[in-house]
């Protein structure tokens, strides 16, 4: 089970600004382990952000994005006390969605 | 071929150590900006992320990407007028791919 997303959300001015950490081993598939085997690639493919089930932010990725993927981004017309929503998927069919309070 | 323009803003250190964990900052101020890719001249796989900007929420975003070696960092900017660019070198010490 992949590890849960942390996310914080805060608005200022009206403005809310989101920062999302995403744990995930994000490997390339150009690594290779200690006995010379290589490692298959793992890393998120894509990343969608809702609030009221609207989306506010979508991101599609390679295994160039670095490891455990930090996401930092603003958002206008959404408040506190509503509920962000971030889901990832991989490229080994994992997913992972969790919630947070805009405060 | 996209067009240059001075209203993308890239921010990338001159120089990164550290290839695995390189901080890349984006932006956009054209009109009607929807996506913004982040590609890499020298990555096995040039095209590092692409974000998508509904209506609402700022082009703006913040992440870490992995370089191979030293290169050149490209933006391109896709608006309701077209495709938009903005590149920087960038030195970089030790590979993000071993």
């Amino acid at each position: 089970m992949p590890k849960p997303i942390r996310i914080r959300a805060r608005v200022r001015n009206g403005i809310a600004d989101v920062m999302i950490l995403m744990p995930h081993p994000m490997e390339t598939g150009l690594r290779q382990d200690e006995s010379g085997n290589t490692k298959p690639a793992h890393f998120i493919t894509r990343m969608l952000v809702t609030v009221a089930e609207r989306t506010v932010f979508s991101a599609r990725m390679s295994f160039a994005v670095s490891q455990d993927p930090l996401l930092n981004f603003r958002l206008s017309g959404v408040f506190a006390g509503e509920r962000l929503r971030v889901a990832w998927t991989d490229n080994q069919g994992e997913a992972r969605v969790d919630e947070a309070l805009i405060t | 071929m996209p067009k240059l323009s001075t209203q993308i803003s890239l921010e990338l250190p001159q120089l990164a150590e550290n290839g695995a964990l390189v901080p890349i900052t984006v932006s956009s101020q054209l009109r009607g900006t929807r996506d913004i890719l982040i590609l890499v001249d020298v990555n096995p796989q040039p095209v590092a992320a692409c974000f998508s900007f509904p209506d609402g929420t700022e082009a703006y975003a913040a992440t870490r990407i992995r370089m191979a070696h030293s290169g050149t960092v490209y933006i391109a900017v896709r608006t309701e007028e077209g495709l938009f660019a903005a590149s920087r070198a960038i030195q970089v010490t030790v590979s993000g791919c071993s």
